[in-house]
């Protein structure tokens, strides 16, 4: 930190220079203060007293330290069919936003079109409008009075609504809409740094566009995709608000019950509980990404 | 479909070829034959259209027009991955996710050679190259000139019709530069390919191939040996670009003959060679290499009959091999002259400030018509 009077080898270091080392010394910790103080607030803190809470019998007026609620929460049924649908969402969602994001990432890294703008505007638009009110444009095209069933109707195809707007796919659905971005710009920051050479030098070798794309640029962007499915994840793992407004009560995920638990049964250690089983299940795709990007860096 | 026997080179050739990207033409009407087992180069400044050439060839261009054959088989529409070349890229393009071994297996594999076949040849490439036992190793784990070589590896394992190589020796240093272009030289004839290799560098050029190519904004300015575009170049053009040359101004005084005189500006009448059209009276360049001047010391016997102009050693480059003395010759002006440290240089003969006498053969010096870069010389 300090290399730039380091080298000196003065046998007496004037004060001048010791006040130069202090304010180098200084300086980093200066810059990293605020990120430090916001992460220890803003996640540390709270995670650390969410665990706290978790291990107490009861809260407030805790009597003696257990396990029993993570044994609740990890044992009663009702809880494990949320934890695994909690976690079969946000696996679904990471999937499919994968899936529909590569080629869209695709064409806004390869494309020399002059569309190709506007599309990137399009990717980014969703990100600038409240999720609340992407909820309610999806409620108004999905709801049993809404544009499909409208349209269904009016061309005779149905009698009754289809309820599209209370599955667990109507929140894939929305969950897939607001962080298609993430997962799109992650892919296509990769595309975009891979040599052409590669592909061609791959056809070249004999290897058809889609051998080429299977056997070289796949593998050579799974790093994005991999970046685009930590982050479409996590985010999809924790969601509250778009199971509640597109599953209309019926898709429930650990985020609501933790909020169940803790608000409305005040049943804080159990609903801390869960909290810290969302979290580590969080950590451990986190942990698995590093795992993967250290292999992958190796290279 | 591109002759797919194996170990027989076929040909290549080129017919009014040209290609433009948008309203810029990289290539205009390239027509190019190049013989069987042949080693070419197409040798030029960048922009001048000899790597976009190449990718025609290599189908990674679609040109817009004229027409390209492989052996007899004309491959305008075909697909790169079906015309069986093998390409050595600039930047080599290794597959960084792949291993050694994996990628001079990558072009087998989208053969349908696999298993202990497949590791047979690999091996036998990778020997060839003088890489043997470096299979498992990652590209990134590899020198420049390693990865050069396992990117030639990987162009020859899969025994293509033509193997093109896009500047190749680029990256290296110079020393490595040199054994590679001997080595590439060694392998293509042990294959017995057919090579096609783009570069700017004149002396790589010369050095690497049997023919060499000389491009100028996406035309053909020149082709031949490589003595040919060294002594006899075509045009001002050529001649600056295959090496260093002493440029004098001047005008014809007498032509109408293959040699004839030039009176220079600076006031000399001096000997040269001249190409038919070129007309006493007319403005013209006298290009001479400085290997084709002598320089003797003034009391000293002249080597050559012929014209000895009197002038002062201003200035030498001693180069180890050889130095360059620089010449101040009344009437003519700086003259280069190169001269090989035949007698140790530190003899002293040809000192800075000692009377000299420089002169050349009279075909030695070409003249071009000034302002003129389609002007011919003399051949």
């Amino acid at each position: 930190m300090s290399t730039a009077v380091s080298g000196s080898t003065d046998a007496v270091p004037m004060a001048s220079q010791r006040r130069v080392r202090d304010v180098s010394r200084l300086m980093p910790l200066a810059l990293l203060a605020p990120g430090i103080v916001v992460i220890g607030l803003g996640l540390v803190w709270p995670i650390a007293a969410m665990l706290a809470v978790s291990l107490q019998d009861k809260f407030p007026d805790a009597t003696r330290v257990t396990l029993e609620h993570y044994g609740t929460v990890l044992s009663d049924p009702y809880f494990l069919r949320i934890i695994g649908r909690t976690f079969a969402l946000a696996t679904v969602v990471t999937v499919i936003a994968a899936l529909v994001g590569y080629p869209v990432a695709w064409y806004l890294a390869r494309s020399n079109s002059r569309w190709k703008h506007l599309v990137f505007l399009g990717v980014i638009a969703p990100l600038m409008v409240s999720i609340i009110v992407r909820m309610i444009g999806w409620t108004i095209i999905l709801g049993n009075e809404g544009l499909i069933n409208a349209v269904l109707r009016a061309l005779g195809a149905i009698d009754e609504p289809l309820r599209l707007m209370q599955g667990f796919w109507s929140v894939v659905l929305g969950l897939v809409h607001i962080l298609l971005p993430f997962m799109i710009l992650s892919i296509a920051a990769v595309l975009g740094k891979i040599d052409r050479s590669y592909a061609e030098a791959a056809n070249i070798l004999g290897a058809n566009p889609v051998r080429t794309f299977l056997s070289v640029t796949l593998p050579l962007s799974v790093q994005g995709i991999a970046s685009g499915s930590v982050i479409v994840f996590c985010i999809s793992v924790g969601v509250f608000v778009t199971p509640i407004m597109l599953g209309r009560g019926q898709v429930a995920v650990l985020a609501i019950t933790i909020q169940e638990q803790m608000v409305v049964l005040v049943d804080w250690p159990t609903g801390a509980a869960a909290a810290m089983v969302l979290t580590a299940g969080t950590l451990v795709v986190l942990g698995l990404y590093g795992m993967f990007i250290r292999r992958h860096a190796r290279r | 479909m591109v002759d797919q026997i194996r170990g027989e080179p076929v040909g290549v050739e080129l017919t009014r070829v040209a290609k433009s990207y948008g309203a810029v033409p990289a290539v205009r009407g390239v027509s190019l034959a190049i013989e069987p087992g042949e080693i070419v180069s197409l040798l030029g400044p960048s922009g001048c259209g000899k790597t976009t050439t190449l990718r025609i060839v290599a189908g990674l261009e679609r040109p817009d027009a004229g027409e390209i054959r492989i052996g007899r088989a004309l491959v305008n529409t075909l697909p790169p991955w079906k015309r069986n070349i093998g390409m050595v890229f600039q930047s080599y393009a290794l597959f960084p996710h792949m291993t050694v071994a994996e990628n001079v297996a990558f072009g087998l594999r989208m053969r349908g050679v696999a298993g202990a076949t497949m590791d047979q040849e690999v091996a036998a490439a990778l020997a060839q190259v003088r890489l043997g036992g470096f299979g498992e190793r990652r590209p990134s784990e590899l020198s420049g000139g390693q990865r050069q070589r396992v990117a030639l590896a990987r162009a020859i394992v899969t025994r293509p019709s033509v193997l093109l190589l896009d500047e190749p020796l680029a990256a290296l240093d110079r020393q490595l530069r040199e054994s590679m272009q001997i080595e590439i030289r060694e392998i293509q004839r042990a294959v017995g390919i057919t090579a096609i290799f783009v570069t700017h560098d004149q002396e790589e050029a010369l050095t690497l191939s049997d023919r060499v190519v000389v491009m100028e904004d996406g035309r053909i300015v020149q082709s031949g040996t490589p003595a040919e575009i060294y002594e006899r170049p075509r045009t001002r053009f050529v001649s600056d670009f295959v090496g260093f040359s002493n440029v004098l101004d001047g005008r014809v005084a007498e032509g109408g003959r293959e040699l004839g005189t030039v009176t220079l500006t600076a006031g000399r009448l001096v000997p040269v060679s001249l190409a038919p059209d070129i007309a006493p009276g007319d403005e013209v360049d006298v290009v001479v290499r400085p290997e084709k001047v002598w320089v003797a010391a003034a009391h000293e016997a002249v080597p050559t009959a012929g014209h000895a102009f009197p002038g002062t050693i201003t200035h030498s480059v001693y180069m180890g091999a050889l130095t360059y003395h620089h010449v101040a010759v009344e009437g003519v002006g700086r003259v280069v002259a190169m001269v090989p440290n035949v007698e140790p240089a530190t003899s002293g003969t040809l000192a800075v400030g000692s009377a000299v006498l420089v002169g050349w053969r009279p075909e030695s010096a070409l003249a071009f018509r000034r302002n003129d870069p389609g002007a011919r010389a003399a051949s």
